[in-house]
């Protein structure tokens, strides 16, 4: 049986039960040995009543006895018939006298029973005896009361003179003989008087208001009063033994005592007591059961469902119990308030950190998340617009590769703050509700995470105001932040969605402001708003860049490889390598298509580090079969604005054992244009290394020769837009001319991208281009057909002879 | 004032009075062991003296009422109110005689005063059988009574 199964109030309801029980059960018990008691006590007391009515009764009939043997002796006559009886031992006279004396007595008293007279000499020889008519005697032989006369004949001097009485049996018959002395002062002989002790005993029946019955030693009835019970065990029986002086049983008496009344009386107190017993019992367990109650019981139902309620309802916990009831129950309650306590405030701080980001102290975007689940609820109800910005920082993950984490983390603590403060201004919190304030405040900013902020804001309902609100954050960061001595402007892309207009619920909201906030990016134009007729391109834009970052990890990305063909020998002297994407789902993906949002995401850096590092790999390979190859690599406008870009390449190169000089890097104009001195610093450092540099796609972008002068390259590689058709379009012709021309004045090698017929070939041979690159030559291809190509390729001149020589 | 003192005198004459009358009647407490001149015996020393000695004599010196619940067996009835040297001499001959006093036990003071008196007289073999009366019925001896 387990007792955890049992509530207490069960428990203690049980075990109160089986103590009323005991009590019952000890009631009864004690209500039988009680009835036992007064029984065996009243038999005593009677036993102890016949003992004295029977001993006085004795004395009664010694006395008798004493006084009869007494007045035999005093007559003249006795003494006479006796001196005669001593002397002459002619004892007919004295037989004579003793007859007629027991004759007398036995005739006419009624108050004792005679059954012998007998005079004894001083050495108790029979002088005479006589026993008239007693049945008793006749027919039996016999000493009487052997007993008496050993003791009467023990004694010596003056003691033989006192009188001897005993109880005694003859013929298994009671007997009572008392030994007077004959002789006055001195002894002459005895008279032995001898009498039946029932008859006198019986007369105690008065005095005991009892009916009596006397029995012999050999249970033979004696005597029985008339009124004696015919049933015994309806009757309390008391038995008393007399005994002779020496011990041996004589008779037996035996009261019956009508116990009728007695036992009635006693059923009647037992009932009484089992009554009283049961009553205080019962009252003593509906006391008991009301303190328990009273103490234990309700005060721990309280407790167990504040415990229920603090379950289903953790908002509640802390909330205080005051409970009186036992020491114990105190204890627990100031227990539990103590628990509540602390288990509130630690609640709290869980809840705050779970809410809080960290660095800022802003809400983060658990907080973000609940908070704008829940102005959703109360505004669909009033159908009262409200404006979520998506913020992300521009520029910031530089700040952070350069500067380091700690300076980063300052930053946007500073710009968060910034942004608090102008979004916590009342021309932007306008028209809240009062109620709605406290609430709003905490979900108005929040970090979702990294550069990325958020805001919801309720008192801006219409486009136009929104527009006002984002310039007002963007002109607000235009003031530059001082951190660690660092003067460092940060720019925001501002992705604004409107409730219920863009979105009726939380997820299309935060995407659709999402891709607003990624189009502010693209576009570089700070924030915009979400357009729906663009969402289906910027969904598209957004997957790709979710998969982007993923794309290394899954060996997604392969290196693509097309020879460099040198004009002047026709031999392969370089290869160009361009990436693919080769998509699980969209299959190979152009770099056109996935470049300009790795640039805009930032994945551009450890695409451009993974390209680096397998295209080194291949010409490691390349150079482990002899073929000193010159790998060109494209870099992005962004590699050139991390200052760390030239410190990877160096440490590629060393990784790789690969020399500088078979490295070419290819960088557009545009990219060079975007920041000029600092990709000049950038270039210079490569350059003084060893490695090549390349402009690519030249003739396209609005780049000044005076910067390409200024620059450290070494080859110009003329769009494909201009080899195209320039067997047919003279201006081609002569841009192309006009490039080589000037490309090596300056010392510059020309490689034309594009070549698809030896006719284009011819011409740029003609022209004095110095190397060619297109599908006249090979595709691009993986590294694997790239190695068998070029094996098969190799220190093969791929075309005629030039047309022109050099 | 003068009826109290009256009073007060008439208490402690009859309170005087009484007391002497106790004393010739029955001892406040129990009596001497011995008396000077006479020997004081028990049942026993009397029984076995008798024994010995046919010719004695026991005076009873209890009054009659008292004789009547019963008396030793050859006693003669000499109440002591009764006793002096004239009715002693009527009993007792002769100033030797062996004579026993006894009276109904040892706080009843007439066996003593017989005694003594029987003493004053001249009486010279003078036995007190102090336990008296009570002493030999306790000790279950035999006695008369009418």
């Amino acid at each position: 049986m387990r007792l955890s199964s049992f509530s207490v109030r069960t428990i203690l309801a049980v075990i109160l039960g089986l103590m009323g029980l005991l009590a019952l059960a000890l009631a009864l018990i004690s209500g039988s040995i009680h009835r036992d008691l007064v029984f065996d006590n009243q038999q005593r007391m009677v036993k102890e009543i016949i003992h004295i009515e029977a001993k006085e009764h004795l004395k009664d009939l010694k006395n008798i006895s004493r006084d009869l043997g007494l007045a035999l002796q005093s007559t003249v006559a006795f003494r006479n018939a006796f001196d005669i009886a001593l002397k002459t031992k002619d004892k007919n006279i004295l037989q004579v006298l003793l007859d007629n004396q027991f004759h007398q007595y036995f005739v006419t008293g009624d108050v004792i029973k005679l059954e012998q007279l007998v005079v004894l000499d001083t050495e108790f020889s029979i002088l005479s005896e006589s026993f008239e008519g007693s049945v008793f005697f006749s027919g039996h032989e016999g000493t009487i009361c052997p007993q008496l006369f050993k003791r009467a004949r023990l004694r010596s001097g003056a003691q033989r003179m006192q009188i001897l009485q005993d109880l005694c049996l003859y013929a298994n018959q009671p007997i009572y003989a008392v030994l007077v002395p004959v002789g006055g002062l001195r002894l002459k002989g005895y008279v032995v008087v001898v009498t039946e002790p029932s008859h006198n005993l019986s007369m105690m029946e008065s005095n005991l208001g009892m009916p009596l019955k006397f029995q012999s030693h050999h249970k033979k009835i004696i005597f029985q009063s008339e009124n004696w019970p015919k049933q015994e065990n309806t009757a309390l029986i008391a038995n008393y033994e007399l005994k002779a002086s020496d011990g041996s049983p004589i008779l037996s008496i035996f009261t019956a005592q009508n116990i009728s009344q007695l036992t009635q009386s006693l059923q009647q107190a037992r009932l009484d007591v089992l009554l009283i017993a049961g009553v205080g019992t019962f009252l003593i367990v509906m006391l008991g059961i009301f303190i328990i109650r009273k103490t234990m019981l309700i005060p721990l139902n309280v407790l167990a469902n504040k415990l229920n309620s603090l379950h289903s309802d953790q908002t509640r916990i802390g909330e205080q119990l005051t409970l009186s009831g036992t020491k114990e129950i105190v204890e627990i309650t100031s227990g539990f308030n103590d628990m509540s306590t602390k288990l509130s405030s630690l609640y709290k701080s869980l809840e705050h950190m779970a809410y809080t980001d960290p660095l800022t102290k802003l809400p983060n975007r658990n907080q973000f998340q609940a908070s704008l689940e829940s102005f959703i609820q109360v505004y669909r109800q009033t159908k009262s617009p409200f404006t979520l910005f998506l913020i992300d920082l521009d520029r910031f993950k530089g700040v952070n590769d350069t500067l380091g984490h700690h300076v980063g983390d300052e930053l946007l603590k500073a710009v968060s703050l910034r942004l608090h403060n102008i979004l916590r201004d009342d021309d932007v919190v306008c028209q809240l509700d009062n109620e709605l304030i406290a609430q709003i405040d905490d979900g108005l900013v929040a970090r979702l995470g990294g550069d990325e902020f958020s805001a919801i804001l309720t008192g801006i309902h219409t486009i136009e105001d929104s527009i006002i609100v984002a310039r007002k954050l963007i002109l607000a960061m235009e003031q530059a932040f001082i951190v660690n001595d660092h003067k460092l402007t940060i720019g925001l892309s501002i992705g604004i969605a409107m409730y219920p207009m863009h979105g009726e619920d939380m997820h299309a909201l935060v995407s659709h402001a999402d891709i607003a906030m990624y189009d502010a990016k693209n576009r570089k134009c700070g924030f915009s708003i979400y357009d729906s007729a663009r969402n289906q391109h910027s969904l598209h834009t957004l997957k790709l860049e979710q998969d982007l970052f993923a794309s290394i990890k899954k060996n997604e990305m392969v290196l693509y490889y097309q020879p460099k063909i040198s004009i002047a020998d026709g031999r392969v002297c370089g290869a160009e390598t361009l990436i693919r994407w080769q998509h699980a789902e969209q299959g190979l993906i152009a770099p056109d298509n996935f470049i300009p949002i790795a640039e805009q995401s930032g994945f551009i850096q450890p695409l451009t580090e993974w390209v680096l590092n397998k295209a080194l790999e291949d010409c490691n390979e390349c150079l482990s079969f002899n073929k000193a190859l010159n790998i060109s690599v494209n870099l992005s406008a962004l590699n050139l604005r991390d200052e760390r870009i030239a410190s990877i390449i160096i440490s590629m190169l060393e990784k790789w054992s690969v020399p500088p000089e078979l490295l070419t890097l290819e960088l557009t104009e545009s990219a060079i244009m975007d920041d000029p001195d600092f990709a000049i610093e950038i270039l210079t450092k490569l350059d003084a290394m060893g490695v090549s540099l390349s402009i690519d796609d030249f003739g396209t972008g609005h780049s000044s020769l005076a910067y390409v002068k200024k620059l450290p390259v070494d080859e110009l590689k003329i769009d494909k837009s201009f080899i195209y058709n320039i067997t047919n379009d003279s201006d081609n012709e002569a841009i192309v001319r006009a490039v080589l021309v000037l490309a090596h004045h300056m010392n510059l090698s020309v490689v034309a991208e594009g070549i698809e017929d030896a006719a284009t070939l011819n011409m740029l041979s003609e022209l004095g281009c110095d190397i060619a690159q297109g599908y006249y030559f090979a595709k691009p291809m993986p590294f694997d057909k790239f190695k068998v190509w070029l094996e098969k390729n190799n220190n093969m001149r791929l075309f005629k002879e030039p047309l022109i020589n050099s | 004032m003068a009826q109290l003192t009256k009073f007060i005198l008439h208490v402690i004459f009859a309170s005087l009075l009484l007391s002497v009358m106790n004393l010739s009647y029955a001892l406040d407490e129990e009596a001497p062991l011995q008396i000077p001149g006479a020997i004081t015996v028990s049942a026993e020393q009397l029984l076995d003296i008798a024994a010995k000695n046919p010719r004695l004599f026991i005076i009873d010196a209890r009054i009659n009422e008292d004789r009547l619940q019963g008396y030793i067996e050859g006693s003669i009835s000499l109440p002591d109110i009764k006793t002096n040297c004239a009715t002693l001499a009527k009993v007792i001959p002769k100033k030797n005689a062996m004579v026993f006093f006894y009276c109904n036990g040892v706080k009843c003071g007439r066996s003593l005063k017989s005694s003594r008196i029987a003493l004053k007289c001249g009486y010279n073999n003078i036995y007190w059988f102090r336990g008296g009366y009570a002493e030999w019925t306790a000790k279950n001896y035999p006695f008369i009574k009418h």
